[in-house]
C-alpha cells in the first residue's frame, strides 16, 4: 500500500523487448515528463499524489500496443495511453503508476478517400501536420482544436471537445466515422462494424458490487443493447475503455474562409450579437473575448485596434456566392446591436491567433484554466454571475458557440504557481467556475481525472452504464487508464502515507500519555488500560497506533479524489482570501 | 523570491514558469523531430530544468545531454505564443553547467580548448590561419571594409574565403583581413556555454594542470580592437554564424567593457543585394536549374535576413527559385548549430538529410545556402546518404557565374 513500483524489473525488461529499446525508457528524469498534463498542478498536490510512471512506451504498431496490453493485463500493470499531454483534466495522470504508452510514433496518413471523403490516420499524428497534408491535396477536416499545432488526433478524439469549426461542424464526436481500438485485454477493434465485440460484455446482469478500488464506482443491473457501430462509446473515453491506435475522420473541401471581427462596448450587446449571427448565419467559427480578456491583451500591446472591448471573431467557409451572403447578415446583426464591423486586417490578424490564446500567460506568470459549456442562450446570466462570484480574482473568459447552441466558455485565471499556498487554495475557481456554469443549464466540458465526479451527467446515465459494463467485462482489474472517467480513490504518495503512519503512530501514546498526565480522573475511571504508565503499556499503545496507522492508510487511499476536491473547496476559498486580504 | 535550490545550481527559475507546457513549439522541433522525446524540445527541456531545479536533483548526464541535443534554432521561440525566451535560457543554463563543470557535453569541451590555444574551434595552428589566400587575391591594409573570414573558411572551406574577397574584388573592394590575428567569433564557444573555463593540460602522470582560462570575452575583445585599431568601419561576413555573433553577441562583451561596436556588420547576401538596388552588378553567366534557398538560422530567424539572398538569387538568369514548404521565419534548422553537429554528429547529419529531402520535394537540383557551416552539414548528408543535388552557397555561386574562380 506504501508505495513501490507497479513494475518488476524483469517486466520492464520484457516491455522493452516488445515495444524496442529505444522507444521503451524506464529512467527517471522521463518519467517526471510524461507523469504530468499541461495543467501546472500545485505542487503540494504532486507531493501528495503517488502520480509518477515506472515506465514510458512509444509504441510503433497495432500489433505491438495489442502484446503490451496482454502483458500488462497479465501483470496487472496499469497503462495510461498518452498523446502529447496538451489536456489539462488529468486524462494522462499515472494514478496508479503504471506504463504511459504514448502514442505519437503512431502517426502515419494512412489513406484519403476521396469518395466517402474520409481519412485514416495513425492516432499519434498532430493535427498541424494532419492540417498541412491534407492542404496539399485541397482537402481539410471539418474541426480541430486550436491545440492543433501540439496536440494529436486520437488525444482529442479521447479526450472529447469542440474547436474551430465545431460551430458549423460540431465537435470531435461528429468527425469520426471509425476506430481501431485495441481493448485492454489486447483485442483489435473496428468500432464502426464490431459491435458484437462490445455487445457480448453487455449480456446478463451479474454485476457484483466490487470491493476494493472499485468501491466508489457504479453497478448497473440491466441489458444494454448496442447496434454494429459503437464508435461513440470511445469517442471522449478518457482511454478508460482501451487505446485508440487508429482514427477515420470526415474531411470535407478546402474552401475559401472569410473571417469578420466585430467589436462591442458591453458584454450584454455582445452576447445578443452572438444569438443573432448564429441564429441568421452559418459560421464555421464563432468565437469572443470578454471585456477583461481585451484589457490583459492591451495591458500586453497585444489587443487589436477596436472600437469596443467584447469582440466576436466570425469566421465563415463555404463558395464566394455563399459568403457574401453571410457577411452581409453579420454586417446587419452587429450594427443592430450597437457594433462595429472591424477592418479586414484586424479579423485576419484575430483568426491567425486562434491557436494562442495563452499569450496572456505572461501577465500571471501562471494560468489556471477552467471550461465549461453554458447554453447561449444562458450566456449573458452566466457572465454576470462569474462576475460576481469572482470579485477578488483577475481573470478573461473566452469561449466559442458549437453547433448545439452551447459556448464552451474558458476562464483563464491569472496566477502565480510560485505562491505555493495561494496557488493550491486558488483551485477553488477552476472548481467554482464550472459549477456556475452548470447551475446555468451547462455541462462539463471533459472529464479526464478531475471532473470524473461529473462522469454522469456527461455522458448520460445510460452511456456510462454502457462503458461501466464494458469496463468491468474488458478490464476487471481496473488497470487501463484507472481513476479516469471512473472516479477512483487517491492514491497517495509514499512521503505522504508515511507522514500518516507516523502521525497516528505517535499521536496516539502521545494523546493518551498527556491525558493521563492532565486529566487523569478521566482517564483512570474510563480508559484505564489505555494510559501509558509503564514501558510495555507504551509499546503496546505504539503497536496499535502502528495498526491503525496502517488501516488509516487504507482508509485515506480509498478516498475518491472528487470526494476531497468537494470537501476542501469550502476551505481553499476561504484561505485564498485570507491570503491574498 | 525564496530559492529552493541547490548551491551550484541555482538557476533562475522567473524564466523557467513562462512556459506553459503548450507545446506548441514540439512539431517544428529540429531536436524533437530527431529525438521523438518529451525531453528534447523546448517545453519538455524547460520542464524537466524546473524539476531538477525545484527537486535539487542531481545534475546527471541525461540532463546535460537533453541540454545540449538542441541546435539552438529557435523555431520554438518563433513557435511560442508567450514568447518564453528559451534561446536566452539554454544558452544560460549550458554556462552554467560549463561553470559548475557539469558541461559542455561530451567531446564539445576539445572546441574551448583549441580556441584557447589556437584561437579556432578546429584545432588547426594559429600560424597557417591565413594560408587560404592564393595570390590573385586583393587584399589591403587600409581599406576601411573589412572581411571577417571566420574558421570554418580559414580551416575546412578555403574556397569560401576566396570566393567572398573575389566578389570583394570584383566589386573593386580591397578588404582588409586580420589573417593570423583574427580570433574564433566564439559562436561555437558562446552556443555551448564556453564563455570562461578553466583550461587543463594533461601531465606525463596523467594528472591535469591548469594552464590558464578561456575568456570568451577576451577573444572577442580582441577581434574588436584589431579592426578598430586599422580603421574598418564595415565588416563583411560569409559565415552566418560569426555575422550573428558579431551582431547580436559581441555588442554585449565589448559593452561591459563600456563601448558600442566601433564597425556596422553586413552579410555578403546584403552586400549583394545592395549593389543589385543600385544596378551595379551585372550577372556574366546564367543559373539554368531549379534551386531552393535554405535559411541559416543564425541569419533570418536570428538576425532577420529573409529577403536579401531571395532578391540575389532571383536575379540570376535562367534561375528558378522555388521555396520549399517550411521557408523564412518557419525555416528548418540545418541541425548543424548550438554544437549539434560537435555533440551529437550522426544526428547533426540524419537532421540535415531531412532539410534536403524537403528541397528535394520541390523539385531542386540545388539547394542555396549563405552559411559555411550549414553548407559543411549538407554536403556531409550528400556524402553519407548520397542524395542526388547540388549544394552551394551565395558566393560559389557568385564567383562561378562570374567567371572569378
Ligand atoms: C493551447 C491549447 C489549446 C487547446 N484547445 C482546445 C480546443 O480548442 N478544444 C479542445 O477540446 N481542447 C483543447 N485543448 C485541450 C487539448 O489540447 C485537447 O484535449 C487535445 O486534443 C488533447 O490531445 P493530446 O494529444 O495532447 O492528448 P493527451 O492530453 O495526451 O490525452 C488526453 C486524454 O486522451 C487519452 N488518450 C490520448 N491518446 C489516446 C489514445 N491514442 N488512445 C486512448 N486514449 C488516449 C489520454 O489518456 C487522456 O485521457 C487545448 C489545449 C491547449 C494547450
Ligand atoms: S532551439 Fe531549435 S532545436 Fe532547440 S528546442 Fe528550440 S526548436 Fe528545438
Ligand atoms: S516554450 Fe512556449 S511553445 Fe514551448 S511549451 Fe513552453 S510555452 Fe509552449
Amino acid at each position: 500500500m506504501l508505495d513501490g513500483r507497479m513494475i518488476r524489473v524483469v517486466n520492464l525488461r520484457k516491455l522493452a523487448e516488445i515495444v524496442g529499446e529505444d522507444y521503451f525508457s524506464s529512467e527517471d528524469y522521463m518519467l517526471d515528463l510524461y507523469s504530468a498534463d499541461i495543467a501546472a498542478l500545485p505542487e503540494m498536490v504532486n507531493d501528495l499524489l503517488r502520480t509518477k510512471a515506472d515506465a514510458v512506451a512509444q509504441p510503433t504498431s497495432t500489433e505491438i500496443v495489442s502484446r503490451i496490453l496482454k502483458y500488462c493485463m497479465d501483470k496487472r500493470i496499469p497503462v495510461i495511453p498518452r498523446g502529447h499531454g496538451t489536456s489539462g483534466y488529468g486524462g494522462v495522470v499515472p494514478t496508479r503508476r503504471g506504463l504511459v504508452l504514448e502514442m505519437t510514433r503512431m502517426n502515419e496518413i494512412h489513406s484519403i478517400d476521396k469518395g466517402k471523403m474520409t481519412v485514416e490516420v495513425g492516432a499519434g499524428i498532430i493535427w498541424g501536420h494532419l492540417l498541412e497534408e491534407l492542404e496539399d491535396e485541397g482537402l481539410t477536416v471539418a474541426a480541430y482544436p486550436t491545440s492543433a499545432p501540439s496536440s494529436t488526433v486520437g488525444g482529442w478524439v479521447a479526450a472529447g471537445g469542440t474547436g474551430i469549426g465545431s460551430t458549423k461542424y460540431g465537435g470531435i464526436r461528429e468527425q469520426v466515422v471509425d476506430l481501431e481500438v485495441v481493448l485492454p485485454d489486447g483485442t483489435v477493434i473496428r468500432t464502426a462494424k464490431d459491435g458484437k465485440v462490445i455487445a457480448q460484455f453487455l449480456k446478463g446482469s451479474d454485476y457484483v458490487f466490487n470491493p476494493g478500488h472499485d468501491l466508489y464506482q457504479f453497478g448497473f443491473l440491466e441489458d444494454e443493447r448496442v447496434n454494429d457501430n459503437v464508435t461513440d462509446l470511445f469517442v471522449d473515453s478518457n482511454g478508460a475503455l482501451g487505446v485508440i491506435t487508429k482514427v477515420v475522420l470526415k474531411i470535407i473541401p478546402l474552401r475559401n474562409l472569410k473571417p469578420l471581427v466585430a467589436s462591442f462596448r458591453s458584454g450584454q450587446l455582445m452576447t445578443h450579437a452572438l444569438e443573432n449571427i448564429v441564429a441568421a448565419t452559418r459560421p464555421f467559427f464563432l468565437h469572443f473575448i470578454t471585456g477583461d480578456f481585451y484589457q490583459m491583451q492591451a495591458e500586453l500591446g497585444l489587443a487589436p485596434k477596436t472600437s469596443g472591448e467584447w469582440i466576436i471573431l466570425a469566421t465563415y467557409e463555404g463558395t464566394e456566392d455563399e459568403l457574401a451572403g453571410e457577411v452581409e447578415k453579420f454586417h446587419h446583426f452587429v450594427n443592430r446591436n450597437n457594433g462595429i464591423v472591424e477592418s479586414e486586417e484586424i479579423a485576419q490578424h484575430e483568426w491567425e491567433e486562434r491557436f494562442y490564446p495563452m499569450r496572456i500567460k505572461r501577465l500571471g506568470p501562471s494560468l489556471a484554466p477552467s471550461e465549461v459549456y453554458v447554453p447561449l442562450d444562458n450566456l449573458e446570466e452566466f457572465l454576470e454571475a462569474v462576475d460576481q462570484h469572482f470579485k477578488n480574482e483577475r481573470y478573461a473568459i473566452e469561449g466559442a458557440v458549437t453547433n448545439k447552441g452551447e459556448v464552451a466558455a474558458l476562464a483563464w485565471f491569472l496566477d502565480d504557481e510560485r505562491k505555493k499556498i495561494s496557488f493550491l487554495m486558488g483551485w477553488y475557481r477552476s472548481l467554482d467556475f464550472i459549477d456556475i456554469g452548470l447551475k446555468k443549464g451547462g455541462r462539463a466540458y471533459s472529464i479526464g481525472m478531475w471532473n470524473a465526479p461529473l462522469s454522469r451527467s456527461f455522458y448520460g446515465e445510460k452511456r456510462l452504464k454502457t462503458m461501466y459494463k464494458v469496463k468491468r467485462q474488458t478490464d476487471s482489474k481496473n488497470l487501463m487508464n484507472p481513476g479516469k472517467v471512473f472516479s477512483g480513490p487517491l492514491n497517495l504518495s509514499f512521503r505522504f502515507n508515511l507522514l500518516i503512519l507516523f502521525a497516528v503512530t505517535i499521536a496516539i501514546p502521545t494523546v493518551l500519555f498527556l491525558a493521563g498526565l492532565l486529566v487523569p480522573e478521566i482517564t483512570n475511571a474510563y480508559i484505564p488500560w489505555l494510559v501509558p504508565d509503564t514501558f510495555s503499556k507504551l509499546l503496546w499503545l505504539i503497536g496499535l497506533g502502528l495498526i491503525l496507522g496502517v488501516v488509516a492508510i487504507e482508509v485515506a487511499n480509498m478516498i475518491p479524489i472528487g470526494f476531497v476536491l468537494t470537501m476542501g473547496r469550502p476551505f481553499m476559498r476561504l484561505f485564498r482570501r485570507i491570503w491574498r486580504s | 523570491m525564496r530559492r529552493l535550490f541547490t548551491k551550484n545550481f541555482d538557476f533562475d527559475p522567473d524564466k523557467i514558469v513562462m512556459c506553459s507546457n503548450c507545446s506548441t513549439c514540439r512539431w517544428t522541433c529540429t531536436s524533437y523531430e530527431e529525438w521523438g522525446s518529451e525531453a528534447m524540445f523546448a517545453g519538455g527541456r524547460l520542464r524537466m530544468l524546473r524539476a531538477y531545479v525545484e527537486k535539487n536533483l542531481p545534475i546527471d548526464e541525461h540532463f546535460v545531454e537533453a541540454i545540449y541535443s538542441c541546435s539552438v534554432c529557435e523555431q520554438c521561440v518563433e513557435r511560442c505564443p508567450i514568447k518564453v525566451p528559451y534561446g536566452e535560457i539554454v544558452e544560460d543554463l549550458r554556462k552554467r553547467l560549463v561553470e559548475i563543470g557539469k558541461g559542455p557535453y561530451g567531446k564539445l569541451g576539445a572546441m574551448g580548448d583549441r580556441v584557447f590555444h589556437e584561437h579556432n574551434p578546429y584545432g588547426g595552428e594559429a600560424k597557417e590561419r591565413a594560408n587560404w589566400i592564393t595570390p590573385d587575391l586583393k587584399i589591403s591594409d587600409d581599406s576601411n571594409i573589412g572581411y571577417f573570414v571566420g574558421c570554418t573558411a580559414s580551416y575546412r572551406r578555403p574556397e569560401i574565403g576566396v570566393a567572398t574577397v573575389r566578389m570583394l574584388n570584383h566589386f573593386g573592394i580591397e578588404p582588409q583581413i586580420l589573417g593570423t590575428d583574427e580570433y574564433c567569433c566564439c559562436s561555437p564557444l558562446i552556443r555551448t556555454g564556453q564563455i570562461v573555463m578553466p583550461i587543463f593540460k594533461k601531465q606525463e602522470d596523467g594528472s591535469k594542470k591548469k594552464v590558464g582560462t578561456l575568456d570568451v570575452k577576451s577573444i572577442i575583445n580582441h577581434n574588436i580592437e584589431e579592426f578598430k585599431s586599422r580603421g574598418v568601419d564595415q565588416i563583411i561576413y560569409s559565415c552566418s554564424g560569426c555575422f550573428r555573433t558579431t551582431t547580436l553577441d559581441w555588442p554585449k562583451f565589448y559593452r561591459e567593457k563600456g563601448g558600442i561596436l566601433p564597425f556596422s556588420t553586413q552579410h555578403l547576401s546584403q552586400f549583394l543585394a545592395v549593389k543589385l538596388k543600385k544596378g551595379e552588378m551585372k550577372w556574366k553567366n546564367g543559373y539554368n536549374e531549379r534551386v531552393t534557398y535554405h535559411d541559416p538560422c543564425h541569419l533570418g530567424r536570428h538576425v532577420g535576413v529573409f529577403e536579401e539572398p531571395r532578391e540575389v538569387i532571383k536575379s540570376i538568369p535562367g534561375i528558378d527559385l522555388v521555396e520549399m514548404d517550411r521557408n523564412r521565419y518557419e525555416s528548418k534548422c540545418c541541425g548543424a548549430g548550438g554544437g549539434l553537429k560537435g555533440g551529437f554528429g550522426e544526428n547533426a547529419t540524419n537532421i540535415a538529410s531531412r532539410r534536403i529531402e524537403q528541397a528535394l520535394e520541390v523539385g531542386a537540383t540545388t539547394l542555396i545556402s549563405s552559411c559555411v557551416f550549414c553548407k559543411l552539414n549538407f554536403l556531409d548528408a550528400v556524402k553519407r546518404d548520397g542524395h542526388d543535388i547540388k549544394i552551394v552557397n551565395i558566393e560559389d555561386l557568385f564567383s562561378d557565374l562570374m567567371e572569378l574562380g
